[in-house]
């Protein structure tokens, strides 16, 4: 089962357990949690399933194409249910099987990881799923997101879609993933990695980074006053990747970087705010 | 008589939340059913309890009312409340009430078997629909059985992918249905299998302590065993091994193997697996090894002007030097000197960031391999110990030098800045850097000389040495507020003053200390800048002025308290011949100028006054 073919199966299942597949958001993010579709949608009454491919951008976690483990730019497959249904740990068993994953034959285990993205305001208790030892996903029950204790607890399991790729695949780099007939997932990636690693880690201006970190800062409060949750969001995500831009240039200290990580978190928490009250309003937007 | 089984079964638990149920459940049941389990059960996806003879009846139960005087006001609310009628309550010692019968145990088991599953304190909890139960992980299922009835629920699960519903025809086959569904639920005997696997293989061994862990991640025990590529020994060993133990709960056996725990899977499509799980973490941890050992411990270290030590303290390359510095001032030699300027150097490399863990250690194999003296490299290994507090101190002379200069460094800098820890917040590690200073000096023999701390450090870390000296609290003061010149000097200071508390010497400078200080002390604002000899007038001013002179309380305790107990005599007759409230101003301050040298002198070997009589 090549990539794409995995994805299709994924995309497949998911929309068989009634979720709306969405497509990846049109900004940076440092993980599929941080798509509105999930941070936003996980937030008040309403019940909510989705599914969909998001890129991950880390810029720290580049090693310009080097490594066959290490990428600034990977897809992770995500899936929301709204509220966790009592069987939703063998929906996402079956998830697996869909894609051809023996659950007789293999080791699955669940094993206890606790899920907390500072910039965000969030947490929440899961497990990091093993198979044969490779961990395959990331599996969440929310708890707080924006600093706000869930209505609904959703059940967020984010896939690592190269991970399941190699470990379906039986291969030990990523680059050699077949994305499809002919084509490796290095075909499509390994020059970007090489270039982004070079801007990410060498060129990413260090005070323009800083100051539209800043500008972005004051546009978010000046659209939470106008009461737009969703471009204000856009704000805190472009926010969270200059921090993450920051980071990978060494340019921040640890205390440095707590700051910042702290500013993010207070507009991610305005911004959650707003959307509850609009959503206790009934006219929740998006 | 009956046997009685309660099994809350969960979504996978943390092996902590295990440990914390097997703990509580004997006592939430014995609260709800009055007797202890015969039986606890405990794995990640079941709780459980088996009474082997409970009584099938409840015991018949009185229940407390309000006091017979405010019967007019309070009966008719208890009794609705209780379902009872206002005439069927009876008063006994003082109190309303009523005696509720005993019923069927079945009829009130959903109720206990309820209590039961709310009654768990987890140390982290959640929740995950609407019922308001807070778990460690969701409930799924309650199975009660008492004999033969199902009381709750309707059926146990077996092993999550290998079996499903099981039956339990009576609470008594409970442990063997299981087992023959693949399930182990007793823990120890988990235990059991693991380590007897484990001892089958041989040679293994558990630096991390991850067992504890292992015995709750698995139902079922399959003890398998990997290799990795050779190539992977280059590698730093603690490297593997942490790559083995953290982030895989692996077992080393030495070389390249290591055995693992499955918990079901085809053996060999398991084992293939893991060994591709670990070849790929090993891969990525040679990948950045290279790299670093490209650039060498010489570049590493050149690098550290870049990278900031935290926020107002500078980069790592300001704390290199301060180490230097501080080293030198601890009379270290060339090898701790050396070890200082590349102590820090794999802060810069990259797998450090990837084994955090293993700061100081990546440098010294780096050191290593760089071709330094071993003395160096022992040293910047060294550097973080003792890193708990009981844990082990440096080995070397140069690795102690180090491993102060570090902590003195760090504690002084964090001080400045205003980082005291502050209740349980300590972000910066003070006091475990200020315990592991206090032991350099008290167990390590070095010498930590007391002014290369500031004051507020100073007085950080000598508190510590209050709980690491073994005499009274007061003792540890006493010798704190004394001229000791170095640390390890303030705890041999309390532990002699504490052996010698009985002997005369020690008798006399008390009492001479003591009342020098309760009359001169109050008034230390009026006495005289410095002792004038040809304002003493009387004989016995003279006298102690004298026998002050002549006492010398440097050097070894016993004779300084020796030397300094022939003031209390002089003392004694001082106070008795001589008024020091004299009506001329400039004889009383110097008069109380005297008994303040008297104080200070014998205050060199201690704070006397902290020491209750």
């Amino acid at each position: 089962m090549n990539f794409q073919e995995m994805i299709r199966s994924l995309e497949g299942y998911w929309a068989e357990q009634g979720c709306v597949l969405m497509q990846p958001y049109h900004t940076e993010l440092a993980a599929g949690t941080m798509n509105p579709a999930t941070f936003l949608r996980c937030l008040g009454p309403s019940p909510w399933k989705t599914a969909y491919v998001e890129p991950v951008i880390r810029p720290l976690d580049g090693r310009y194409g080097e490594n066959p483990y290490r990428f600034q730019h990977y897809f992770q497959y995500q899936v929301i249910l709204k509220p966790a249904p009592e069987d939703v740990l063998d929906r996402y068993f079956a998830s697996l099987e869909a894609i051809g994953i023996d659950l007789q034959r293999h080791d699955i285990r669940l094993v206890e990881d606790d899920w907390e993205q500072a910039t965000l305001g969030a947490w929440g208790l899961g497990w990091e799923v093993w198979c044969d030892g490779m961990e395959i996903t990331q599996w969440t029950y929310f708890q707080q997101l924006g600093g706000f204790d869930v209505e609904l607890v959703p059940a967020e399991m984010t896939y690592g879609l190269e991970r399941l790729g190699m470990f379906l695949q039986g291969k030990s780099s990523a680059f050699e993933l077949e994305w499809a007939p002919g084509v490796t997932w290095g075909d499509v990636y390994r020059e970007s990695e090489r270039e982004w690693s070079a801007y990410n880690f060498e060129l990413a201006p260090v005070e323009t980074l800083s100051r539209r970190f800043g500008e972005a800062e004051e546009e978010c409060r000046q659209l939470v006053e106008r009461r737009l949750p969703l471009p204000a969001y856009d704000q805190v995500l472009k926010c969270s990747h200059m921090l993450n831009l920051l980071d990978a240039r060494g340019a921040l200290s640890v205390t440095e970087r707590a700051a910042y990580v702290g500013r993010v978190r207070t507009l991610a928490r305005e911004v959650a705010r707003l959307y509850l009250e609009q959503e206790g309003d009934g006219d929740a937007a998006g | 008589m009956a046997t009685l089984l309660v099994e809350i079964g969960c979504e996978e638990l943390p092996a902590r939340a295990c440990r914390e149920a097997e703990a509580q459940l004997p006592m939430l049941v014995e609260r709800e059913l009055g007797a202890r389990p015969d039986r606890v059960f405990v794995g990640p996806r079941r709780i459980a309890a088996v009474l082997l003879d409970v009584a099938e009846r409840t015991p018949d139960e009185w229940v407390k009312g309000p006091p017979e005087q405010l019967a007019e006001k309070a009966a008719a609310g208890f009794a609705k409340r209780h379902g009872v009628e206002v005439e069927a309550l009876v008063a006994r010692e003082g109190f309303l009430g009523f005696e509720r019968p005993g019923r069927p145990l079945a009829e009130a088991l959903p109720e206990k078997a309820d209590a039961i599953v709310r009654g768990f304190a987890f140390s982290k909890s959640m929740r995950w629909d609407d019922s308001g139960l807070r778990f460690s992980r969701p409930v799924r299922w309650t199975l009660v059985k008492l004999d033969g009835e199902t009381v709750v629920g309707a059926s146990s699960f077996g092993h999550r992918f290998a079996e499903g519903a099981v039956e339990i025809p009576v609470a008594g086959e409970y442990e063997e249905r299981l087992r023959s569904a693949r399930v182990e639920p007793d823990a120890e005997e988990r235990r059991r299998q693991i380590v007897s696997g484990l001892d089958a293989i041989g040679g293994w061994s558990d630096p991390a302590g991850v067992l504890e862990e292992v015995v709750y991640l698995v139902e079922s025990v399959t003890v398998l065993e990997g290799r990795f590529d050779e190539r992977f020994l280059q590698l730093p060993e603690r490297v593997v091994v942490t790559a083995m133990q953290s982030h895989q709960r692996y077992f080393p056996l030495g070389g390249n193997r290591f055995a693992f725990v499955a918990n079901g899977g085809d053996p060999d499509t398991v084992r293939a697996g893991n060994e591709g799980v670990l070849a790929g973490r090993l891969d990525d941890a040679s990948f950045t090894f290279e790299r670093d050992v490209a650039s060498g411990i010489e570049r590493l270290a050149e690098r550290l002007g870049g990278i900031t030590f935290f926020a107002g303290a500078g980069s790592f390359a300001d704390k290199s030097e301060r180490l230097r510095d501080l080293v030198a001032k601890l009379g270290g030699g060339e090898a701790s000197l050396e070890a200082a300027r590349l102590a820090k150097a794999d802060q810069a490399s990259e797998l450090v960031r990837e084994f955090p863990d293993l700061e100081g250690h990546i440098g010294a194999e780096y050191a290593r391999l760089a071709g330094y003296p071993e003395a160096v490299c022992a040293a910047v290994d060294e550097q973080y110990l003792p890193d708990s507090a009981g844990g082990p101190l440096p080995q070397t002379e140069a690795g102690k030098v180090l491993a102060a200069a570090d902590k003195l460094d760090t504690l002084s800098v964090s001080f400045s800045l205003g980082h005291r820890p502050t209740g349980s917040r300590d972000p910066y590690g003070s006091r475990r850097a200020a315990i592991g200073l206090c032991r350099l000096a008290l167990e390590g023999g070095l010498v930590i000389p007391r002014e290369l701390m500031p004051e507020d450090v100073r007085e950080f870390v000598e508190e510590r040495l209050e709980g690491l000296v073994d005499v009274p609290v007061e003792y540890v003061r006493a010798a704190r507020a004394s001229a000791a010149p170095d640390l390890a000097s303030v705890g041999r200071l309390a532990q002699t003053l504490y052996a010698e508390r009985e002997t005369a010497s020690f008798g006399g400078v008390y009492t001479a200390y003591e009342r020098a200080d309760r009359l001169a002390g109050r008034a230390a604002d009026e006495a005289a800048e410095q002792l004038d000899h040809s304002l003493l007038r009387e004989d016995a001013e003279r006298a102690l002025a004298e026998g002050l002179a002549a006492v010398s309380v440097d050097g070894d305790v016993r004779k300084a308290l020796e030397s300094g107990a022939k003031l209390a005599p002089l003392v004694e007759r001082f106070f008795d011949e001589v008024l020091v409230m004299d009506e001329d101003p400039a004889v009383r301050a110097n008069r109380l100028r005297l008994l303040l040298d008297v104080r200070d002198t014998l205050g060199r070997l201690g704070d006397f006054s902290q020491i209750p009589r």
